[in-house]
C-alpha cells in the first residue's frame, strides 16, 4: 500500500509546479519566467528531503523545539 | 602581518603577550596589518570592507594606556575581522547582500565585537560571505568568491568563508563567523584552521543578521587552540539582546586546558558519519582516533533524518525572514540563493512543525548517548576543497550536489546546538582537513582539553600558507 509520503513523492513536475505557482501567488511572490523553473526545480529537492522527516513517527507527547519566554 | 618583524607572533595570544611586556607598538602593529590587507587582499578577496580610523584610534588608546601603566585587556592589541553580517557600528551591514546596501548604518557594535575590543582585541574589518549566510561556499554574486588560500582554484568552504581564509592567509590571527548548518566547521575544515561552534545560545548573536533563528550560533576562527579558548571566554555571558543568550554563569575554559584527558572517555561517531568520505578525511579522523587511542563507536540515531530537517527548518525560516524582499526585490538576489529561498518560503507548515518536533526527539536521543561518553568525534566535511567550478561530486557511487553535501557530517550536530570545534588535522601533502570534536550541551571546556592536547601531539595544527596554489 502506497504511504501518504509516497504519494508526495510521486508527484509529477506538473503538480510540483501547478502548487509552486499558486501558493507564490497566495504569498505575494512573483515568480519570472527564467526564475520559475528552478523554484520548481529547488521544491522538487525539497520534497525528497521532507520526506524521511515526514515519515518518522514521533510519540503526541514531543512538543516542537521553538521556545518561548513570556 | 609578513612584512612585520613580529612573524614569529603567531598567534593573538602571542601578541597580546608582546603587547603587555612592551615589546610591539600596537599602533604600528595595526598599520602593519591594515597595509597587508590592503596589499596581499586583492588575490585573496577575504575582505569587503577595513576600519582604519576607528582601528588606528583604539590601537593608539591601547599604546597610551600601556605608556600609562594602566592595565591592558587580555586580548591587548590583536587585530581582529569579522563576517559582514556582525553589525560595526557607523558601517551598513552587508550579509554579503546587494540589498542591505542600501540600509542605514548600525547605530552599534554587535555585542561579540564589543566584548573583544573590551578585552583589548582591534577590529580591522568585514569578512566576505556567502548571501545572507545561505551557502557552504562563499561564492558571492555581488562580492566575488573568496578562493581557498591554499589553493586558488578551490573554494574556501562557507558561509564564512572571509573568515576562515583571512585566518588561513595570516591576514590577521582572529576573525568571527556564524555558523547554521555548519558555516564556521566547513571553511575552517577545508581552509585548514580552527573553527568553533559553540553550544546553541552560549555566545549572543545581537548584532549579528539572523538566517534561521532556530539554529544560527556566532563562534570564532583562529590559529591556536588557546586563542579560540581566550577569545570564547572574553565573549561568554548572558545578554538581554539576544533573546535565545544563556543566563548560565559563563564557565572559562583557558585555566583548564592543559588539563590533559585521561578522565574523558571518547567515542567515534558510527553509521551516518562514516559513510561516503573522501580517503583523505577517512585517513584525518583515523590519525585522531589513533592518537586518543578511541577503541568505541556510537551512533546517533536517526541523523540522516535530523540533517534533512536542519535542512527544512533553515529553509522555512530563512525565506520567511527574507518574504518581503523576496516579494519586492527578488532579482537583486544573488541567483545561488534566490531559488532556494523562494522555494523554502513554500513549504507548508506541517513540515516545518514535523521538523522542530524532530529536533526535540533527536536531542532526547544525543542526551542519552552523552551518558555513556563525553567526547564524540567526526569528520568536518565528506571531501577536501572542492572546485569553485565543480558542481557534482561522488559519494558512495552517486553523483550528490556539491554544495549542499558539504554540510554531510556537520548539520545534524548544529541541529541540536552541540558544542563542536573542527580542528585542523595536520597530513603532508594534503588539502586542509577538519575533524570535529563534540561534547554534550556546554561542556566546550572539555571539547578544548581535547584539542590543546592533540596540538601539543603535533595531530592537529594550522595548515603551512605557503601563498602559492598546490597543484591541483
Amino acid at each position: 500500500m502506497t504511504t501518504p509520503h509516497e504519494t508526495v513523492s510521486e508527484l509529477s513536475r506538473a503538480e510540483v509546479q501547478t502548487y509552486v505557482e499558486q501558493t507564490a501567488k497566495l504569498l505575494g511572490l512573483s515568480l519570472p519566467a527564467e526564475v520559475e523553473p528552478q523554484v520548481v526545480e529547488n521544491f522538487v529537492r525539497l520534497i525528497a528531503i521532507a520526506r524521511p522527516v515526514l515519515e518518522l513517527e514521533l510519540p503526541d507527547t514531543i512538543e516542537p523545539a521553538t521556545t518561548f519566554e513570556p | 602581518m609578513a612584512d612585520l618583524a613580529m612573524a614569529s607572533l603567531t598567534d593573538a595570544t602571542a601578541i597580546a603577550a608582546a603587547v603587555h611586556q612592551g615589546d610591539i607598538q600596537v599602533q604600528a602593529l595595526i598599520e602593519a596589518t591594515l597595509h597587508d590587507i590592503n596589499e596581499r587582499d586583492r588575490a585573496l578577496n577575504c575582505f569587503t570592507s577595513t576600519v582604519a580610523e576607528r582601528a588606528i584610534k583604539r590601537s593608539q588608546a591601547i599604546d597610551q594606556a600601556r605608556q600609562a601603566g594602566q592595565p591592558l585587556g587580555p586580548l591587548a592589541g590583536v587585530p581582529f575581522a569579522v563576517k559582514n553580517l556582525f553589525d560595526v557600528a557607523g558601517e551598513v551591514t552587508l550579509a554579503g547582500a546587494k540589498i542591505n546596501r542600501q540600509n542605514p548604518p548600525a547605530t552599534q557594535d554587535a555585542t561579540a565585537i564589543a566584548r573583544l575590543e573590551q578585552a583589548g582585541a582591534i577590529l580591522v574589518g568585514a569578512l566576505n560571505m556567502d548571501e545572507y549566510a545561505y551557502g557552504f561556499v562563499t561564492v558571492n554574486h555581488h562580492y566575488g568568491a573568496t578562493p581557498n588560500p591554499h589553493a586558488p582554484q578551490r573554494v574556501a568552504g562557507g558561509s564564512s568563508g572571509g573568515s576562515a581564509a583571512a585566518v588561513a592567509a595570516q591576514l590577521v590571527p582572529l576573525t568571527l563567523g556564524s555558523d547554521t548548518n555548519g558555516s564556521i566547521r566547513v571553511p575552517a575544515g577545508l581552509c585548514g584552521v580552527y573553527g568553533l561552534k559553540p553550544t546553541y545560545g552560549r555566545l549572543s548573536r545581537a548584532g549579528a543578521a539572523l538566517f534561521s533563528a532556530s539554529l544560527d550560533h556566532i563562534g570564532p576562527f583562529a590559529r591556536s587552540v588557546r586563542d579560540v579558548a581566550l577569545s570564547f571566554d572574553v565573549m561568554q555571558g548572558a545578554d538581554p539582546r539576544d533573546p535565545v543568550c544563556t543566563e548560565k554563569a559563563p564557565t572559562p575554559t583557558l585555566p583548564t586546558l592543559a588539563q590533559g584527558i585521561d578522565d574523558l572517555k571518547i567515542a567515534l561517531l558510527g553509521d551516518h558519519f562514516e559513510r561516503g568520505m573522501q580517503p583523505e578525511i577517512a585517513s584525518a579522523v583515523d590519525s585522531v582516533a589513533t592518537a586518543l587511542g578511541i577503541s568505541q563507536k556510537v551512533v546517533l540515531p536517526e541523523a540522516a533524518r535530523a540533517r534533512a530537517a536542519a535542512y527544512l527548518i533553515t529553509a522555512s525560516e530563512g525565506s520567511q525572514l527574507h518574504l518581503s524582499r523576496l516579494q519586492t526585490r527578488l532579482m537583486e538576489f544573488d541567483p545561488a540563493t534566490r531559488d532556494r529561498f523562494v522555494a523554502g518560503a513554500l513549504i507548508p507548515q506541517s513540515w516545518y512543525l514535523q521538523a522542530q518536533r524532530l529536533r526535540r526527539w533527536f536531542r532526547d536521543q544525543v542526551r542519552a548517548v552523552f551518558e555513556q561518553v563525553d567526547i564524540l568525534i567526526a569528520p568536518t566535511t565528506p571531501c577536501v576543497a572542492p572546485l569553485i567550478t565543480q558542481e557534482t561530486m561522488m559519494i558512495e557511487g552517486r553523483s550528490v550536489l556539491v554544495r549542499p553535501h558539504l554540510g554531510l557530517y556537520t548539520q545534524p550536530l548544529s541541529f541540536i546546538g552541540l558544542p563542536v570545534l573542527s580542528v585542523p588535522v595536520a597530513q603532508a601533502g594534503s588539502l586542509p582537513v577538519g575533524v570535529q570534536i563534540i561534547a554534550a550541551p556546554y561542556q566546550e571546556a572539555k571539547v578544548l582539553r581535547i584539542a590543546q592536547w592533540l596540538e601539543a601531539q603535533g595531530i592537529v595544527a594550522p595548515a603551512a600558507y605557503k601563498n602559492r596554489a598546490i597543484a591541483d
